[in-house]
């Protein structure tokens, strides 16, 4: 089963990877951490040592255009902040 | 770190340093921090890209200079706390194995070097060095009077044309009946000096001649020179080497140089006011001006002497063949030298080199210091010097001072002065412990000494 969806790549996120060496991931909506654990450590060869994981809701859009209002909502999602075991690295920027 | 001696033989020793990850792992890191701060990068705002692709792009550049400035500054560390005597810069080994930066953590580096041979250098009153002074003669300070007084000489019209003196006059052609030759070369206002007449008989034939007078003469015979003749006849040089025959040579003005009446006037010209009176005291003062100018001549031949004195009684052995390698890599950047130039120049090198070490160990031995003050009055005098080639014999102390003061505020000058301080300090101290041996030569046999070497 797919755990990961796609790794967080921001400012925000770099700068904790490089400071605390914490890494944040989009994740399935119902996987558990021990599970994202498993995962990370497959997918990246690293060890980790704690997960902290939060749901986010999607949130209501709403446009007003000339044939009526569109209302919708956006997906919501899980994010998984992943901290790795001291040494450990994940390069997200490795390919370019 | 790790660094080890080994030595070779007495002269030659290897340098092995060894470079491990943490000596260099902090430095590193440190300068790619301070370059992640700086980095601007296509994708990222300055200053916040990524360490991990700083790293990618600049690691192995930093890396390879921080162990670069690791290795220079331990050895010369190195080199200075064991206070070794190196001749030259060290060397990488031949023996040095190639460094891959990407994947070696701990580095080893290996330098050749080579050691200063022991010098021991004792003077004594036993040795004896010639120390030549030239003699004034008489007839020098005449010749030197008539240079320095002849600049203020004049010239005058006179009746007669004497031996050497100027003419003025207009050429003409003449074929051999003594006619002008129509198409013939002609000439108006030429001015020659008798003294550059080659040829005895034209030069008799102008002498005693008035203004006025005609001569015919040969100007091919006279003047062997065409670019005189060129000039004279007004044509071009091609046009000169062909000219042949006869020319009628009418004069119109004669004039001669006079030397200036040796008077009060003159005196002040030449040394400054009130300075000499009479021409007995210019000649007592020109004979003195001469002995300093011969006198620093002969310092110099005696700085030679002592050199090659010093130089010949003092055995050492010398590195050659690393000094041999070391001069080939310093020469490497613009212009190579071929190994045969090297092989050439190297006698010359290592006599160099021996002297630079016997006089580092008379320096070192006795003490000899340079100060301020030595160095300021080295400049002065080499800047007096200058001057003296250009003729200003008695320009004002504080104008000399000034000169001095300026080209000293060029590094590179003030390197060679403090240089040359030093040279003449330590020419003084060997003057004092040997024996010298005065010598009073002419200046053609002075001259001749320097012709042997």
């Amino acid at each position: 089963m797919d755990v990961i969806v796609k790794p967080i790549v921001t400012e925000k996120m770099t700068q904790q990877g490089e400071a605390l060496n914490r890494y944040g991931f989009i994740v399935k909506d119902r996987v558990s951490k021990s599970e994202i654990k498993k995962a990370v450590e497959e997918m990246y060869d690293v060890t980790v040592a704690t997960v902290n994981t939060m749901r986010y809701s999607g949130k209501l859009k709403t446009r007003y255009t000339k044939s009526g209002i569109l209302s919708g909502r956006t997906a919501s999602y899980k994010k998984a902040i992943v901290t790795l075991a001291e040494g450990d690295k994940i390069d997200f920027y490795s390919n370019i | 770190m790790n660094i080890v001696r080994e030595n070779i033989d007495d002269l030659n020793a290897v340098i092995k340093l060894t470079i491990e990850k943490d000596d260099y792992e902090k430095r590193v890191a440190d300068v790619l921090k301070s370059y992640q701060k700086k980095a601007s990068m296509p994708g990222f705002r300055p200053g916040k890209v990524p360490s991990g692709l700083v790293k990618k792009m600049y690691g192995n550049a930093v890396l390879v200079d921080e162990i670069n400035k690791l290795v220079s500054e331990n050895l010369s560390k190195y080199l200075t706390d064991n206070e070794l005597n190196i001749l030259g810069e060290p060397l990488p080994s031949e023996s040095q194995q190639p460094i891959d930066f990407d994947t070696q953590d701990s580095f080893e580096f290996a330098f050749d070097i080579a050691l200063s041979p022991q010098v021991e250098v004792k003077l004594t009153k036993r040795e004896k060095i010639p120390y030549y002074t030239i003699e004034v003669t008489n007839d020098m300070v005449d010749g030197q009077i008539k240079t320095l007084t002849s600049r203020f000489g004049t010239s005058q019209n006179v009746d007669v044309v004497g031996e050497e003196s100027l003419v003025k006059g207009d050429f003409v052609q003449i074929d051999a009946e003594g006619n002008a030759i129509e198409e013939g070369i002609n000439a108006e206002d030429s001015v020659m000096s008798l003294a550059i007449i080659k040829d005895d008989k034209a030069k008799k034939e102008f002498v005693g001649k008035k203004v006025g007078d005609d001569i015919v003469f040969d100007p091919k015979k006279a003047f062997p020179n065409d670019t005189e003749i060129s000039y004279l006849l007004k044509v071009t040089k091609e046009q000169a080497a062909d000219v042949s025959g006869s020319f009628r040579f009418t004069i119109k003005e004669i004039t001669e140089h006079v030397d200036p009446e040796l008077n009060q006037e003159l005196f002040d010209k030449l040394f400054g006011e009130g300075k000499v009176t009479s021409e007995e005291e210019m000649k007592t003062r020109v004979k003195e001006d001469m002995q300093k100018t011969f006198e620093m001549e002969s310092e110099y031949r005696f700085s030679a002497d002592a050199r090659e004195k010093l130089t010949g009684k003092i055995e050492m052995d010398l590195p050659a063949e690393f000094l041999k390698r070391w001069m080939k890599a310093t020469n490497r950047g613009e212009e190579q030298i071929s190994d045969e130039q090297i092989d050439n120049d190297m006698p010359k090198f290592l006599e160099d080199l021996k002297w630079q070490l016997i006089r580092n160990e008379i320096i070192r031995t006795n003490e000899l210091k340079i100060e301020e003050k030595d160095v300021v009055e080295f400049a002065k005098k080499s800047a007096r010097v200058q001057f003296m080639q250009y003729g200003l014999t008695n320009l004002p102390d504080e104008h000399i001072e000034g000169y001095a003061m300026d080209m000293m505020k060029n590094q590179d000058h003030g390197r060679r002065f403090a240089e040359g301080a030093l040279s003449e300090k330590v020419m003084e101290f060997v003057k004092e412990s040997v024996k010298l041996d005065p010598k009073e030569i002419s200046r053609e046999e002075f001259n001749k000494l320097f012709e042997n070497n």
